[in-house]
């Protein structure tokens, strides 16, 4: 059987997890005597925990009193959802910039930069040779605005 | 005057300039908005004098607010959302090959709803100040509640997704040292989270990031040269418009302004407000959407006219008209600066300069806006994908800049995430990053208020401003369900 549910209520849930989270966290945090206790460090996010917690609550009940307005989530066809063009892109994007920040530190801004806008583009089906050419304009609009201008020291990595 | 001529130093009007054209690129491309551009200049400002980066700040803003009109006249695609409505006449002219007309008048407009605009604030503003120096720290917390509320009562999606929205940003708010007991939350002991999350990588992760991915992903190929540079206008015709209009000009621009000044609303909804109200005050309301010059006029002077009007809950109250001075504070606090009515007391050599950018980006945005269009033929040629790649890294490596920090470019990334999946299920972005601005003011004047009075919140209605702006808060959330039931009522009688 096929498990259908729609955006409302994962919003929901999301909502009162992060909620719930919150107050296990601020459990900890001390807390003063009479009403000193009212404005330690956990009162307010423990104030902003119940408010998620409620609309969290309020956004289920709208999920289950709309739901046939609305279209559902099938949570067992997310796979379905991931072999489209577009979200492969998306994702390999996102893989791309996190590649990017992990490794500009050890190798170098500028050797990871151009490979990361290179892959990019090409990604995004700029032709080869445009790619190339561009990444390296752009490196030097970087270098040019960052370097130059501003004094940013960016990362040497391996060719500092 | 010394304001006045204090800004043509050249370490300000240098970048002043480049920022401008950079608002043209910017506002130009569609999909990519006038808060992005403004969101891509923060970076750049933070080695800066104050006026300097305010400078760049307020002209790109102008800028990229009217570059959105080039293409909603030309491809009939807007270039951001405040452009919206100038697709509905500007593109029916230029399918009658008159668009050369509808964007050079749309330039010119443009530059008058701005100029009315910031003289808008610069009359107002004191006047408010002097009233808001009464504001004691309970009328402080209402008014960040309500700077707050606004922002998800106007959003396009449910109120609800507002609040979360809110709630969420306001929770991010309070990771770091707690300012008044000096107790770290939620940092992990991770030095990193002892600062707080930063307002400028999460506002380009949001803002600029998201949108990206979102444009990737619903991206049609706009690399067609639709534009050709054969145009030419008779300037004697374009002016012929004005002076025609000129009452117009003055209604959109103060219905701009208005709504440009209410905390949430910005250049898009003011723009639409006034096509709106140009249509119902004019004499031919059936020519509106078929090629209408009074329909180019509205929503262009509206929308420049908001940008001054957002500038005065800003500075005056420290509260954002929109998403554009939601950054601006950011900015200022990040300058060292404190926006609200003492501003004009202590900073008023500093106020008096940002009028007088303010002013004079009008002049400079006729010249950079009139090369904009004729640039335009040439950057619609370059592949959209091109510049998405460039945006992606000068997000990343904009963000690093500003501390050295790798955390931050991380932030920018996650950010980007979390405003993508947000936009996707509709919980909208404004009232989050509102959230994070807003989110320490708020916590701060609630926590003193009860400090103040042992711990009991009544006296936090005692006050008569405090209460109105409590009535106005509860009016705000129980309007439409109260006339609702009314509407239900008398419909079963």
């Amino acid at each position: 059987m096929q498990i259908r549910i729609n955006r409302e209520h994962v919003i929901g849930i999301v909502c009162i997890g992060i909620g719930t989270l919150v107050l296990i966290l601020t459990r900890n945090f001390p807390t003063g005597q009479g009403y000193v206790k009212l404005t330690g460090p956990a009162f307010f996010p423990n104030v902003l925990s119940i408010i998620l917690i409620l609309a969290g609550i309020a956004e289920v009940v709208n999920g289950i009193i709309l739901r046939t307005s609305l279209s559902p989530v099938a949570v067992l066809g997310i796979g379905e959802q991931l072999k489209t063009p577009g979200t492969q892109t998306l994702l390999i994007i996102i893989a791309l910039m996190v590649l990017y920040v992990l490794f500009m530190k050890p190798i170098g801004f500028f050797p990871t930069s151009f490979l990361f806008l290179f892959l990019l583009m090409w990604r995004l089906k700029v032709r080869w040779w445009k790619s190339a050419l561009f990444s390296i304009v752009l490196l030097g609009v970087l270098y040019g605005v960052f370097v130059r201008l501003f004094y940013v020291n960016l990362p040497a990595g391996l060719l500092g | 005057m010394q304001a006045l001529n204090s800004i043509f130093a050249m370490n300000i009007i240098v970048p002043w300039i480049l920022a401008m054209f950079l608002g043209i690129f910017v506002g130009g491309i569609p999909g990519l908005t006038a808060t992005m551009a403004v969101a891509l200049i923060v970076p750049l400002t933070y080695h800066m004098v104050p006026i300097a980066g305010l400078a760049m700040i307020i002209g790109v803003s102008f800028t990229s607010i009217f570059a959105g009109d080039i293409p909603a006249t030309f491809l009939r695609i807007p270039g951001t959302p405040a452009s919206g409505a100038a697709v509905l006449d500007g593109y029916e002219l230029t399918k009658r090959g008159q668009g050369y007309l509808a964007i050079t008048l749309d330039l010119v407009c443009s530059a008058l709803g701005g100029v009315i605009g910031i003289l808008i604030l610069i009359f107002v503003s004191p006047v408010l100040a002097g009233f808001a120096l009464q504001f004691t720290h309970y009328e402080y917390f209402w008014l960040g509640v309500l700077g707050l509320s606004m922002s998800a009562v106007i959003s396009r999606t449910s109120k609800l997704k507002g609040v979360i929205s809110i709630a969420l940003g306001v929770l991010i708010s309070t990771i770091g040292i707690d300012i008044t007991t000096g107790y770290p939350r939620f940092a992990f002991g991770k030095p990193v989270l002892m600062g707080g999350i930063g307002f400028i990588p999460a506002m380009i992760g949001l803002f600029g990031v998201s949108e990206v991915f979102r444009s990737i992903l619903s991206s049609t190929d706009l690399s067609l040269s639709v534009i050709t540079t054969k145009g030419r206008v008779k300037f004697g015709e374009v002016m012929g418009h004005v002076g025609r209009n000129l009452r117009l000009i003055v209604q959109s621009s103060v219905v701009g302004s208005v709504i440009g000044a209410l905390p949430g609303a910005g250049a898009d909804v003011a723009a639409w407000v006034a096509y709106g109200t140009a249509k119902k005050s004019s004499k031919t309301p059936e020519e509106f959407g078929t090629g209408s010059i009074e329909g180019v006029i509205a929503p262009t002077s509206a929308n420049n006219a908001a940008l001054g009007g957002s500038w005065v809950p800003a500075l005056v109250f420290g509260i954002p008209g929109d998403t554009i001075t939601a950054i601006v504070l950011g900015a200022m606090l990040m300058y060292g600066l404190k926006p609200g009515p003492l501003i004009f007391e202590n900073e008023r050599f500093l106020v008096d300069q940002i009028f007088s950018v303010g002013l004079v980006s009008q002049v400079f945005l006729l010249v950079i806006g009139f090369l904009g269009i004729k640039a335009y033929s040439w950057i619609f040629r370059f592949p959209r994908n091109v510049v998405y790649a460039g945006i992606l890294i000068f997000s990343m490596v904009g963000s690093f800049a500003m501390r050295s920090s790798l955390f931050d470019v991380w932030l920018v990334l996650g950010f980007g995430v979390l405003g993508y999946v947000m936009e996707k299920v509709e919980i909208p972005l404004v009232p989050l990053i509102l959230g994070i601005i807003l989110g320490p003011m708020i916590e701060a004047n609630l926590r003193i208020g009860l400090i103040k009075t042992d711990g009991r919140f009544m006296p936090f209605l005692g006050r008569p401003i405090s209460f109105t702006l409590f009535l106005i808060l509860a009016g705000l959330f129980l309007w439409e369900p109260l006339t609702a039931l009314v509407r239900m009522v008398r419909r079963k009688r």
